[in-house]
């Protein structure tokens, strides 16, 4: 169980993140939603132990392994798809000639071979989920992972976040494709306490959720 | 013209019938500036990617110091070496003057700096993303590293190549704390200024040749890294 109280994240005069709480249950499956700047991808960050709080607290951070972010722009080490999914599972104590497996659920089995130079940036985005299923995480925190997907892309990446049995987090302006169970709007702007209301949509997918006032909203 | 021409049929006789002096200084050239770069390595190689990768506080202060380092004649390091291990020197009782390691342990200083700022270099290049994805995926902060210096490797070894010619050309610390002794310290630089001292002119040419011989495929090499660095 991971709890955010109050946390933000300030770089200077920027406010990267406004004062956000947020509880995250085992096997939970969160959208955050927000606008660009809204602090979707520090949110991520903070909750993946890589970027420290300017203020609040935060409890029931797990490790890199346990706890794996995919970041907006995927980096995929040198070499190919094959090698970088390798990487994680030898992190993961678990044998590299499992791989192959790996990409062939998120389509991309086809790429296993090719150099990470030449993929676009939806093949990257697959790769890139294909090495952090691999590490078999406990929690999942995935940052706009739709974007610049294809529709059969598209398709992939949503089954491979359904089959994901541990706690998923996906952050992106537009949730549609998304399997959740819950979503929290991210706000710029402050928001009058009145709006913000607690609601959990268990098991229904975004695009069955009205677009507004169904969240977890703590706006600073 | 007379000069060069038969210095160059001398040199080019020296070379082609394997004189034993000037391959004598070859082997000491490489085997210092080698050794030299190893050891570089070891000290720079972590520090430069400490410095680009931690990104830590007084960062920009090390990175001058080293721009200094940088610009520190072979000399004044030939100087400082000298003043350490000569007879009357802190570490006289060391007996390294005039040795090889004297040499080495001179290659090594210079290297460093200019090691150290390349490996800062490059690893300060690369997106924080790189790390965070080494880190996320559960690799500790060594192994993240490591693979951050995987991510940079044509660079480091463009790095390792031009430390190695800077070991390899230069002159000031070879013959300062090597001390030139024929077919034993001295090296292929401090070979083609004895002989010129002495008037050998095609014999200082034949080291010289053999220097090229070395720095031409060392180039070539060097721009086929930077060619993987660019793909």
């Amino acid at each position: 169980m991971i709890q955010a109280h109050d946390i933000s994240v300030r770089f200077g005069e920027v406010v990267a993140l406004p004062a956000t709480t947020l509880a995250l249950a085992p096997g939970e499956r969160l959208g955050v939603r927000g606008p660009n700047g809204s602090g979707k991808s520090t949110l991520l960050r903070v909750l993946a132990g890589l970027q420290p709080l300017s203020a609040g607290r935060i409890e029931g951070l797990l490790p890199g392994g346990r706890c794996v972010l995919v970041h907006q722009r995927p980096h995929l080490f040198r070499g190919t798809p094959r090698s970088n999914v390798a990487y994680a599972l030898r992190l993961a104590g678990r044998p590299a000639s499992d791989a192959l497996g790996w990409l062939e659920r998120l389509g991309a089995g086809h790429l296993a071979d090719r150099s990470v130079a030449g993929l676009s940036g939806g093949e990257r985005r697959r790769v890139a989920l294909a090495r952090a299923l691999a590490r078999d995480p406990e929690v999942l925190l995935l940052d706009e992972p739709f974007a610049g997907l294809d529709e059969p892309g598209r398709i992939a990446v949503s089954a491979a976040c359904e089959a994901f049995q541990g706690t998923l987090v996906i952050a992106a302006p537009d949730l549609d494709h998304a399997p959740l169970t819950r979503l929290q709007d991210l706000n710029p702007q402050p928001v009058p306490a009145g709006i913000a209301a607690q609601q959990s949509v268990v098991g229904a997918r975004l695009a069955d959720v009205p677009p507004r006032g169904d969240s977890t909203v703590t706006g600073s | 013209m007379d000069l060069l021409g038969e210095g160059f049929a001398k040199a080019w006789h020296l070379v082609t019938s394997g004189d034993p002096v000037v391959f004598h200084a070859l082997g000491v050239s490489l085997l210092c500036s080698l050794c030299s770069l190893a050891l570089a390595a070891v000290l720079a190689v972590p520090y430069g990617a400490w410095l680009g990768l931690a990104r830590p506080r007084g960062a920009s202060l090390h990175v001058f110091l080293l721009r200094v380092g940088l610009s520190i004649p072979t000399v004044v390091i030939g100087l400082l070496v000298y003043a350490f291990f000569t007879r009357r020197g802190l570490l006289g009782s060391l007996h390294l003057f005039h040795t090889k390691a004297a040499i080495v342990i001179g290659q090594t200083l210079l290297a460093f700096p200019l090691l150290a700022s390349l490996v800062h270099g490059a690893s300060a290049s690369l997106d924080p993303v790189v790390a965070e994805s080494a880190r996320t995926l559960g690799a500790s902060r060594l192994g993240a590293a490591a693979r951050c210096l995987g991510e940079v490797r044509p660079a480091l070894l463009t790095a390792a190549l031009a430390t190695f010619g800077r070991c390899l050309t230069e002159v000031g610390i070879a013959v300062m704390v090597g001390g030139a002794i024929l077919m034993d310290t001295r090296t292929l630089t401090a070979h083609v200024q004895s002989e010129v001292g002495r008037g050998e002119f095609g014999a200082a040419l034949a080291a010289g040749l053999l220097l090229l011989a070395v720095a031409v495929p060392l180039t070539l090499l060097g721009m086929r890294f930077e060619r993987g660095r660019r793909a």
